[in-house]
């Protein structure tokens, strides 16, 4: 049983670093995030008897990730803001905050992906990053497979065109 | 409850792009991929589009990978560690998933703890503070390829589960890890060193996406494993090595690392990467 629990830790030890990757993507602030990552860990506490045997934990975290979010974005009725106004407002807000450095060193592939809309933003960041099927990204985010390949041509297609002038 | 699918318009001139970047991934169904491609002959703007769109491929998965590097705020690692509590008094899985994630989280665990400043070694540095020293003098002896060693003792005692992969699976699976790497490529043909293709996988390794292309002797014996990512490291001719119980022979190429790994003598391994290479 021990040898067990110490697996079951690290497995979700070692999911910590693409949770966060994927909570930055999210909520463009990596203090947000944090707190996103958290409230994750702290929601599979409290739901692990949904857990299905067979099913892998990192898509299992995701989707609760994305559920929390945009649940905590229909709360603040801030979804609409999802916007590139939003972006900059968040690059303001990071630069007095002192975490300048952190948005210079964005890439322009990031700045690009921070830009699109949460769902194509989520779907791409499933298929793209996290290696995600179609058909996986689909049953994670609870959506249609045709909703998931509809958003990751769109976002790819917003992508190629941002990144076009470098290529 | 799933939401309403909010597919693809119907395919025409005007709606090809939407379909570009699915008829790259080959997710399209046979009267679709036609009709593409019969929209796209004669179509500069569509050729145009294909070469943005794999410019871009091949920036993403790139994309926010600092933060894997990155070290875990301590109340995020308690965090983890009340959920691996909880999760630990659910009924145990089949043993194989058991052993498949244990190897895995093992692997992804002993790399990432190596990182400095990170929790455990404010946390639990009594009790892992062996496995600590491990991972850093892995991690700067080997790198990646510590990491595909880990992959390959696993894959090669999974006998089971090699074998039931179908071939028409290994396709799809195929075409659509060279679109996660960002590397166009064709399973290479080991008929002449006795083995046959089984299966190909994508992995993670430092979040990269990595192929995996598992091969198995027609006569018997250990799997030999052809691993690839994009590194952007110079390129590099064939480099033998040797690793715990296996061979292995790494080259790179194109900004991909490459590496061929068995059980075999590596005479064998060597031979292996240098018909795999032209195909890779």
């Amino acid at each position: 049983m021990a040898a067990r629990r110490s697996v079951v830790e690290r497995e979700m030890i070692a999911l910590l670093p693409r949770l966060r990757r994927f909570a930055l993507a999210l909520c463009k602030t990596q203090d947000v995030a944090d707190d996103l990552v958290q409230e994750t860990c702290e929601r599979a506490i409290t739901r692990a008897e949904q857990f299905e045997e067979g099913t892998r934990l990192d898509r299992w975290m995701f989707s609760i990730m994305s559920s929390r979010w945009k649940n905590h974005l229909r709360s603040q009725k801030v979804r609409a803001a999802d916007s590139d106004d939003e972006v900059l407002t968040t690059i303001i807000d990071e630069r007095e905050s002192g975490r300048a450095e952190r948005l210079q060193a964005l890439s322009e592939v990031e700045r690009a992906l921070l830009r699109l809309p949460l769902d194509q933003r989520e779907t791409l960041m499933l298929t793209s990053i996290e290696g995600l099927s179609y058909r996986e990204a689909a049953e994670t985010l609870d959506v249609a497979i045709g909703t998931v390949m509809s958003r990751v041509s769109r976002a790819r297609l917003t992508l190629a065109g941002e990144l076009g002038a470098g290529a | 409850m799933t939401e309403p699918d909010e597919g693809l318009p119907p395919l025409s001139a005007d709606t090809l792009p939407l379909y570009l970047p699915l008829y790259m991934d080959g997710a399209l169904d046979q009267a679709d991929r036609s009709a593409v491609e019969d929209l796209m002959k004669d179509n500069p703007e569509a050729e145009e589009i294909l070469r943005l769109l794999d410019h871009a491929d091949h920036a993403l998965p790139d994309a926010f990978g600092d933060v894997l590097d990155a070290p875990l705020p301590l109340a995020l690692a308690r965090a983890a560690s009340a959920a691996g509590a909880a999760l630990e008094d659910r009924p145990a899985p089949p043993a194989q998933r058991s052993h498949f994630w244990g190897v895995a989280a093992a692997a992804v665990f002993a790399l990432m703890i190596g990182v400095p400043g990170g929790f455990f070694y404010g946390q639990q540095q009594g009790r892992d503070a062996a496995l600590i020293e491990s991972a850093d003098q892995t991690r700067a002896r080997f790198g990646w390829v510590a990491q595909i060693v880990g992959y390959h003792r696993l894959y090669s005692a999974e006998e089971r589960h090699l074998v039931e992969v179908s071939a028409a699976e290994a396709d799809h699976i195929q075409t659509w890890i060279g679109n996660r790497t960002g590397r166009s490529f064709s399973i290479p043909d080991l008929s002449g060193q006795g083995l046959e293709f089984r299966v190909a996988r994508l992995l993670a390794v430092n979040g990269k996406p990595t192929a995996q292309l598992m091969y198995v002797p027609t006569d018997g014996g250990d799997p030999i494993g052809l691993c690839f990512l994009r590194t952007g490291a110079e390129a590099a001719g064939l480099t033998d090595r040797a690793r715990d119980e296996f061979n292995m022979t790494t080259w790179r190429r194109d900004g991909y690392s490459f590496i061929a790994i068995g059980t075999q003598p590596p005479e064998v391994i060597r031979q292996v990467a240098e018909s795999a290479s032209v195909a890779l």
